[in-house]
């Protein structure tokens, strides 16, 4: 279960007594999703991040304009 | 997302005399559930305290899977196939956790997950652990209940959801001061769906020496390995 928080690689439990077919299916398929959701937070990350910038430069500008 | 396993165990497994190992030997019957389709295995384990496992399944396909605390290897004798994940071993985690006494405790840390409270419900002790770089990101929790210094559940929850529940009985002592659970019982639940899994151990017995395949596996020189890092 520790892998939902800790690993990358498909969960042992569900490639057991599986083909060695089916076992390289599953494992490309794990770690593209992974890889997705990991795109996903980067991509999340990166717009909160520009978006807090660009809050906080508007408002730098504001008061020294103001002053 | 680098996986949080430390090599120390690994190293020490190498240092330390084969004698000074514990080491079960079982069958090994594996049914999950899910979606309403049961699925099962057998074969035989072995497993080398802390940290090694090693299991031969015979039904439905012979396939061999080795686990440690930093790589999983799958092999398929016939096929001549194998598998090396370089990148960790989920399973050796929620069973090497039930291992009995004064145990438990030393398996989370070596996974960088920290106790943050512990108390007494009459006679169990229930304790509650989260990884110690997950702390502000999320709440990922683990609390566990121990019992006559037995580990007897595991829940894993990710705020107030629980992600999964293991369950530890029917304990035998193999050897002195030593208990095994002869069955494991986890209920998982992930995007609204159950998968279920029972694992049952037959005769298991301890071993002084556990056998060289396991502490020292290597793919044959001849075998088509991929690998995953």
């Amino acid at each position: 279960m520790l892998h939902i928080i800790l690993e990358p690689s498909p969960p042992a439990t569900r490639l057991l007594g599986k083909s060695d077919e089916y076992v390289a299916v599953y494992t490309d398929c794990y770690r593209e999703e992974g890889k997705k959701i990991q795109t996903k937070n980067a991509l999340t990350g990166c717009l909160v991040g520009m978006a807090v910038e660009l809050v906080f430069y508007t408002l730098y500008f504001l008061i020294l304009f103001e002053d | 997302m680098n996986p949080i396993l430390i090599n120390i165990i690994f190293s020490l497994i190498a240092l330390m005399p084969a004698s000074d190992m514990r080491a079960v030997h079982a069958g090994f019957f594996h049914k999950t559930m899910e979606n309403g389709t049961a699925d099962s295995v057998s074969g035989e384990i072995y497993i080398a305290f802390p940290s090694r496992t090693y299991i031969h399944i015979s039904d439905p396909i012979e396939q061999i899977m080795v686990l440690t605390s930093d790589r999983m290897m799958i092999y398929y004798p016939k096929s001549k196939k194998g598998f090396d994940y370089l990148d960790g071993s989920p399973l050796s985690t929620s069973w090497l956790m039930a291992l009995g006494k004064g145990t438990i405790g030393d398996i989370l840390k070596d996974y960088e997950i920290e106790r943050i409270s512990s108390s007494n419900r009459g006679d169990t002790s229930i304790s509650v652990w989260q990884p110690k770089e997950n702390k502000k990101k999320r709440k990922l929790q683990i609390r566990v209940f121990e019992y006559d210094n037995l580990l007897r559940k595991l829940v894993f929850t990710n705020d107030n959801d629980t992600l999964a529940t293991n369950y530890y009985d029917d304990y035998v002592e193999i050897a002195e001061d030593f208990y095994f659970p002869t069955k494991i019982e986890s209920i998982n639940n992930s995007n609204g769906e159950q998968y279920r899994e029972t694992i049952r151990f037959d005769n298991p017995e301890a071993l002084v020496r556990p056998p060289a395949k396991i502490i020292d596996f290597h793919f044959p020189p001849d075998a088509k390995v991929k690998t995953y890092e």
